[in-house]
């Protein structure tokens, strides 16, 4: 085992982690506004995925048009996600609100497969297949895209709880729901909000993984399961921890299979799950309480 | 202004109020007092459309407001500041002010902005405090924040849920002054009070509420001289009344 070695798994783990990383934070979103782990979280990777292999193959669009509709059609799901189902449940208790998204996800995978059929949809490099080096690792220029468009988003994410109002009233809400009502913030169209951001997310996340990974009907099921482990890792709730136990989560991974056996991959996000929730369940970041 | 006629509430099974009626009218600071749990803040919680009344209707501004929203009752004027102040404590002091405009229309930001300014100029503390968390406040000024964010809503009609809880009795009586000042200025105020002798010194008006129920209204005057008042609220013993 060389040193290159290890920093090939690395950079590869950096990777799949920068889309855990988004799928964390659409985690911590919808988590933030209602108390509920939203387990359709992964279909709405798998959604920005397929529609994007869509309507490049089918339909012929640019690359970049795919990928805007995509994200438009995933936020447009969760928001009838919201509506449709969380809405009209908003008087039960969390526990029946987390068993109706396991539902909806169930629905939106059954869905896709009826749509989409079995089959794996590829969707072409951004910019060529072309490797590049970086101090005697090889990684793809898709690579980048999927780290770039992690920071990207997180900068938006981050730009948008910081500086706008909409932002703070969703802040609000999450620390004091009770008081935010008081000010006139209503608190169903914050949880409206707060799903369409998670699936837009979401979706971002399946664009820029389709090509290393190919998008597929069921593929939402793991990489949710994975991004729900990385946002417990860095503190659920916590948009910046959710980022970082993403990284953390994909580095592991690739670490693990590459030294121990590939075998082992899956199974690695929920040995390090279990061993958060024993030694430290509010995660790296995550304070007590729900506060983001 | 404000007109409450036999209002029913509960929590769940529990019923919080039983026929509440009581009404405000424009410039009036009317007190509400009464024991822990007498269903003081319950009232105000059904005003501001956080609990729905069970049965009895709410008129504000002439207008029907029963089944109002809390986001459309605020809009229409009504400023609820509720009891343990309840502020953003993870967000900036400016954060909880601006937060407090958030129902008003993005055309009047340049109104908003100055009664930003006013709100500083009435309490210079936030304004020295504006770019540090609200939760690190001292008790007195996270109660002035709760007080300035209500304010930016622009209300008609103020509703203070126990201000002066858990404040240094200087400081609660500064603040009651405020109050006052507020008054002057044309606004409404309903104030909910376990100080009842407090509450009642800056009233115009009384209701003393009892598991639920208005048992005894009026001016603020009678109330103080009232010997069934003066025994449960204002802390007078049985002796002196009969001596």
């Amino acid at each position: 085992m060389t040193a290159v070695q290890v920093w090939q798994f690395f950079l590869s783990g950096l990777t799949t982690g920068g889309t855990y990383a988004l799928i964390a934070l659409g985690f911590s979103l919808v988590y933030n506004a209602t108390g509920v782990i939203n387990f359709a979280q992964g279909e709405f990777v798998m959604l920005g995925g397929m529609i994007t292999a869509t309507a490049i193959a089918a339909w012929g669009l640019p690359l970049w048009l795919a990928a805007l509709i995509a994200v438009a059609i995933t936020t447009v799901v969760g928001l009838v996600l919201d509506r449709a189902a969380i809405r009209p449940a908003r008087h039960s208790s969390v526990v029946v609100l987390i068993i109706i998204t396991v539902g909806a996800s169930i629905f939106i995978r059954g869905l896709a497969s009826i749509i989409w059929g079995p089959n794996e949809r590829p969707l072409p490099a951004f910019s060529g297949e072309a490797p590049i080096v970086i101090f005697g690792a090889t990684i793809t220029a898709q690579s980048l895209w999927v780290l770039g468009a992690t920071l990207v988003t997180a900068l938006i994410m981050w730009a948008i709880f910081e500086y706008t109002i909409v932002g703070k009233a969703m802040r609000a809400c999450a620390i004091n729901p009770h008081a935010a009502q008081l000010c006139g913030i209503e608190l169903s169209r914050m949880v409206s909000w707060s799903f369409a951001l998670a699936a837009a997310v979401g979706a971002i996340a399946g664009i820029v993984l389709a090509p290393i990974t190919m998008a597929q009907y069921n593929v939402g099921t793991m990489l949710g399961l994975k991004g729900f482990c990385a946002a417990i890792l860095g503190g659920l709730g916590n948009g910046l921890g959710g980022i970082l136990g993403g990284l953390v989560l994909g580095v592991l991974e690739a670490l693990g299979a590459g030294l121990v056996s590939s075998q082992y991959k899956d199974a690695i996000a929920f040995i390090v799950l279990i061993i958060v929730l024993l030694i430290r369940p509010s995660g790296l970041l995550g304070r007590e309480g729900g506060d983001p | 202004m404000l007109r409450l006629t036999s209002i029913d509430a509960s929590y769940g099974r529990v019923q919080a109020l039983r026929g509440i009626s009581l009404h405000v009218g424009e410039g009036e600071i009317v007190t509400l007092i009464g024991a822990n749990g007498a269903g003081k803040s319950t009232t105000l919680e059904v005003i501001s459309g956080l609990i729905r009344a069970g049965s009895g209707t709410i008129a504000f501004d002439d207008q029907d407001v029963t089944s109002w929203r809390p986001g459309r009752l605020v809009r229409a004027g009504i400023a609820h500041v509720p009891e343990g102040r309840e502020i953003f404590g993870s967000l900036t002091v400016e954060d909880n002010l601006m937060l407090g405009s958030y129902s008003r229309p993005r055309s009047e930001r340049e109104q908003i902005a100055s009664d930003l300014q006013a709100q500083y100029e009435r309490f210079p503390r936030l304004h020295e405090r504006r770019r540090q968390l609200a939760g690190s406040l001292s008790g007195g000024e996270q109660q002035m924040l709760a007080l300035a964010r209500g304010l930016m809503s622009r209300p008609k009609l103020l509703m203070l849920d126990e201000p002066s809880l858990g404040l240094a009795p200087i400081i609660a009586q500064q603040f009651l002054a405020e109050v006052q000042k507020l008054r002057e200025e044309g606004l409404t105020v309903l104030l909910v009070e376990q100080n009842a002798r407090a509450a009642l010194r800056i009233a115009d008006r009384g209701y003393v509420v009892e598991t639920g129920r208005i048992v005894l209204e009026g001016t603020a005057r009678d109330l103080l001289d009232n010997p069934e008042v003066q025994r449960a609220y204002l802390g007078r013993a049985y002796g002196e009344i009969w001596e």
